[in-house]
């Protein structure tokens, strides 16, 4: 068996791990139509169907990744033409390299513990079968969006990604807050897909490899270098065209707006899409087309990510430090770090007259790494929400006795947000911070990054220490009824905090880097321990754990006066840097305008037009009415008259003359009738006298001419 | 004038008296009698051809013989229904009799 | 003008009279006595033409039976309410021309057309009778039968050139049969009626 497995793999790309993601991507698809055809039946057993379904994907992800392992290549790729018009052709076909085995990994198990989590938080909810189908859906979409071959396959995928995102956060369509969320978070990604369609355009249609155009991932940078030779600018306006879809997808600034709104869906939706896995599709967009990123030999397009990557976490943590719900202390949170996995994937070298991306590794080991964190960090919130019935953290509090599990892995899975040694997220975020520190020579765009990163480090472990603290610990500030739910809640919690304390060991340099040696950029990178960035990063967290619980533990610096004392800096950072106001202004209220415009032309123009020709039609209609009634309609009277005239002569003939001759014969006889009734008197001597004189009249006859 | 000349005129008299009543009387018995008068004023012609040929008057007299018992039984009918007339209306008078005038 | 014409034109003008007060008379009863007379001398004027059987069986069964039939059922008939109503109806002045048209005719029919003594070409039925007069009539016949005789000879005799009638005579006792029963039928009273 080891034997037979060992020839299979050791072929340079076998199309096993290919038919096994296909069948893993199918399952779900599978559990999504059987649960939506006949969920209305079936809503006791959609939410243990669907968990058993991604249960079995999640073990073929779990052989895949192994086989991909075992191989060290990329596996065949399983592929037919799509569409083909001439020169331009469109394939579509799935590959599983060491970057899609990782993330089928990580999909499948975050949507399998979400799932099983879900059974009891959803228990009762009427639409369940219908949450069950889209969580199966999504997690259809996002397997296909990682092992396809085709860009345009891809974004086939993601915008499905983007529906059932959709359709999850307006689960509750009858909240308006809710499907008014669902619209924003669709829109405001379709603004970022506008930029990844243009790039997908014009890759196609310029782009060209051997005189055949194609989208095929492998042959994007043939395609690109293709368009440099005629337009050299657009080797850094097309990756960062389809950034901005990375932009969208993953919340960057300024397309974030929707992922704060996002958490009206349940938590359990939170934690698998917006924590864990769509928003990591934009990080794994960006990654997958880091070939043609690094074409820009100037590297502009990779500073520019870099920026926003680095704003991005820099903003949003500051946002997150004074947020009340809960939940949106998280959301901000992942708009934080995933700007920090842009800002890694920005992160390059110069060698040899071409980029190395030395921050490609980083980012994506702290994608693997803040999946599973974050989706505890939501599931905690999940569990605490549905004990306490409240979003507010002002009003927990004291819930680590009563939710021990709960508490333990909450604290442990934000210890790993925050970076601490030795759990996941320390060797993540140091990793990107030493990348970066070790491109420090390049000037400003790397001192800048630098600067905002090591912000959003001390200011992660404050917020997660006051979110913590409010929550679980102190007295409780409004009396509750919290307990621990069943283990179908904790067992996911459970899990996930140890994947949280041991998955970075995965990626740690002391531990083999196995992670570096398996998922990298064309060739390995070995990590260059930097003892300051290590050192340095843990005092930024104690410092900041140490203020949070100052302010909110012991109570040294009081909340009231500090908020009183920096007031519009609060007031800034409440209303979120007013980037909603923001957008209202630039782009909802032309709109807007723009809209009122079209329908005044439509009403006043258009319709005027379409009226006035209704008028003039109409005008025509009476002329016609009019010479129909007097002429026409005249000449048929005429005749008609006519008619009537013979017909009254016809009929005083038929009276007069035929009717007369008829009567004139029935009088006749009624005249002599008159008087030949006569004849019958009923009385028989009359008849005898008849008799006897006609004898006389016969006898003379007789007698006269006979005799 | 002979005799046989006188005699047919008697019965052609007898015949007419006989229709003359017939015609003009009421009562249906009187009528009757009337009819009985042709009879005999047939008779009587019967009588004077039968003697005007001797040598055969036998056969003449057959021939009344017959006509008085005919005559005879047509009385009776006659009477007959005269009674069953008067038993049904209570009057005779032949003149009222006229259920089949138009 | 013989005796025996002289008798004969008195019982005609006799029986003549008795048969027009036979019409005129106003009570019935009268009338029927009056008929009777008539008969008498009808049957008188049989006697004076030789035909005593047929005089015989005229009073017997006329005068004796019909006549007397008459007055019985005129008995029956009795209906007081015409007593005071005329005894002709309303076409009587019509019966009396009607009469006299068809005495008229009858008479030229016998006498008219009766040429006896004349070369006819046409048969008459009037040539058969031959005027002749009472002289003329004696008892012609040589074997001093009797009417009576002769008549049974024809009615019931088997040879001679006239006889054998016995048929007709009883079918005529069938039709006096007949009439009994059905006179008697009609007159009878109904069970229903009182």
């Amino acid at each position: 068996m080891e034997h037979a497995l060992a020839e299979i793999i050791h072929e340079s790309g076998s199309i096993l791990p290919t038919i096994l993601a296909i069948i893993s991507i199918a399952i779900p698809f599978i559990g999504f139509l059987i649960i939506g055809i006949f969920g209305k039946i079936a809503k006791k057993r959609a939410p243990l169907l669907g968990t058993i379904f991604i249960g079995i994907s999640m073990l073929i992800s779990f052989v895949v990744l192994l086989l991909t392992i075992k191989a060290g290549v990329p596996s065949q790729e399983l592929s037919f033409t799509w569409l083909q018009t001439g020169n331009y052709v469109l394939d579509f076909g799935f590959r599983v390299d060491q970057l899609s085995a990782v993330m089928l990994v990580v999909v499948t198990v975050i949507s399998f513990l979400v799932h099983l989590f879900s059974i009891d938080y959803m228990h009762g909810d009427t639409g369940i079968a219908r949450y069950y189908a889209e969580l199966q859906m999504f997690t259809t979409a996002m397997l296909g969006v990682v092992t396809s071959t085709n860009l345009a396959q891809l974004f086939f995928f993601w915008e499905l990604v983007g529906l059932c995102s959709y359709l999850l956060i307006g689960f509750w369509f009858h909240k308006k807050s809710a499907f008014q969320a669902a619209k924003k978070a669709f829109f405001v990604t379709k603004i970022g897909d506008v930029g990844l369609f243009i790039g997908m355009l014009i890759i196609f249609v310029q782009g060209d490899v051997n005189g055949i155009h194609t989208l095929n991932l492998a042959q994007l940078p043939a395609a690109v270098k293709s368009i440099a030779l005629v337009t050299p600018a657009l080797v850094t306006i097309i990756p960062l065209s389809i950034f901005a879809g990375a932009v969208g997808k993953s919340a960057q600034f300024p397309l974030h707006v929707w992922l704060p709104n996002a958490m009206e869906g349940p938590t359990p939706v939170s934690a698998l899409i917006h924590a864990a896995t769509m928003v990591a599709a934009g990080i794994f967009l960006t990654a997958r087309i880091m070939d043609l990123f690094v074409l820009d030999l100037s590297g502009t397009a990779l500073i520019v990510v870099r920026l926003f990557g680095a704003f991005t976490a820099f903003f949003a943590a500051t946002i997150a430090t004074v947020q009340d719900d809960i939940k949106k202390v998280l959301a901000y949170s992942t708009i934080s770090q995933l700007g920090y996995m842009i800002m890694s994937l920005g992160v390059f070298h110069h060698s040899h007259g071409a980029l190395i991306p030395i921050g490609y590794t980083p980012a994506l080991f702290h994608l693997m790494n803040h999946a599973f964190f974050k989706a505890n960090l939501f599931l905690g919130s999940g569990s605490v929400i549905h004990a306490t019935h409240t979003q507010n953290m002002h009003e927990m509090g004291g819930l680590y006795k009563k939710m021990p599990i709960t508490g333990l892995t909450f604290v442990i899975a934000s210890l790993a947000l925050a970076g601490l040694f030795p759990l996941a997220g320390f060797w993540s975020k140091d990793a990107i911070l030493t990348s970066l520190a070790n491109t420090l020579s390049d000037g400003w765009v790397s001192w800048v990054p630098f600067i905002l990163a090591l912000c959003a480090a001390f200011l992660t472990p404050y917020y997660m220490t006051r979110c913590v603290w409010l929550t679980f610990f102190g007295k409780p500030r409004k009396p509750n009824h919290a307990h621990e739910a069943s283990w179908k809640t904790t067992l996911p919690l459970i899990t996930l905090a140890v994947l949280s304390v041991l998955i970075g060991f995965v990626g740690a340099p002391f531990f083999g880097e196995l992670f570096q040696r398996f998922v990298f950029f064309h060739e390995f990178e070995h990590e260059v321990v930097n003892w300051t960035i290590i050192f340095g990063s843990t005092g930024i967290i104690f410092a900041a754990v140490f203020l949070g619980l100052a302010i909110y533990a012991f109570g040294w610096l009081k909340r009231e006066k500090l908020i009183r004392a920096f007031r519009p800096i609060y007031v800034f950072l409440k209303n979120k840097w007013f980037i909603d106001e923001a957008w209202t202004f630039i782009a909802i209220k032309p709109l807007f305008g723009i809209s009122k415009l079209a329908l005044w032309i439509d009403v006043y123009i258009i319709d005027g037009i379409v009226n006035g020709t209704a008028w003039f039609a109409g005008k025509l209609g009476q002329l016609i009415y009019w010479f129909d009634s007097s002429v026409v309609d005249g000449l048929v009277n005429f005749m008609g008259w006519i008619t009537v005239q013979f017909s009254n002569l016809v009929k005083w003939f038929d009276e007069n003359i035929v009717d007369g001759m008829v009567n004139s014969l029935a009088h006749t006889f009624g005249f002599f009738g008159k008087y030949t009734r006569r004849m019958q008197t009923g009385f028989v001597s009359n008849y005898a006298a008849i008799m006897f004189v006609s004898i006389a009249i016969a006898l003379i006859v007789v007698a006269i001419f006979i005799f | 004038m002979t005799d046989t000349y006188l005699l047919l005129i008697l019965g052609a008299a007898l015949f007419c008296i006989g229709v003359m009543g017939a015609l003009t009387l009421r009562n249906a018995i009187r009528i009757l009698m009337c009819i009985e008068l042709m009879l005999n004023g047939a008779n009587v012609t019967l009588i004077a051809a039968a003697s005007s040929m001797p040598e055969t008057s036998g056969v003449g007299q057959s021939m009344v013989v017959f006509a008085i018992a005919v005559a005879a039984a047509e009385t009776v009918i006659g009477l007959g229904a005269i009674v069953a007339m008067y038993r049904a209306k209570g009057w005779v008078t032949l003149e009222k009799f006229n259920l089949m005038k138009w | 003008m013989t005796l025996p014409q002289i008798v004969f034109l008195v019982m005609a003008v006799f029986a003549l009279v008795f048969a027009g007060l036979t019409v005129t008379v106003r009570n019935v009863v009268h009338s029927i006595v009056c008929l009777i007379c008539c008969l008498l001398f009808i049957a008188g004027i049989y006697i004076s033409f030789h035909a005593d059987f047929i005089a015989a069986a005229q009073i017997a069964i006329y005068v004796g039976a019909i006549a007397i039939l008459i007055l019985f059922a005129t008995m029956f008939t009795h209906d007081p309410t015409g007593d005071k109503l005329s005894h002709l109806n309303r076409q009587s002045i019509l019966g009396v021309f009607v009469a006299l048209a068809l005495f008229g005719s009858i008479v030229y029919f016998f006498i008219g057309t009766n040429k006896f003594d004349q070369n006819q070409t046409k048969d008459s039925p009037m040539m058969a009778i031959k005027p002749i007069n009472f002289v003329e009539l004696r008892e012609y016949n040589e074997k001093g039968e009797t009417s009576v005789k002769v008549i049974g000879d024809i009615l019931y005799g088997k040879k001679g050139k006239q006889a054998g009638y016995a048929i007709p005579v009883e079918m005529a006792s069938f039709m006096l049969l007949a009439a009994i029963i059905g006179g008697i039928e009609m007159a009878k009273k109904k069970e229903d009626e009182v």
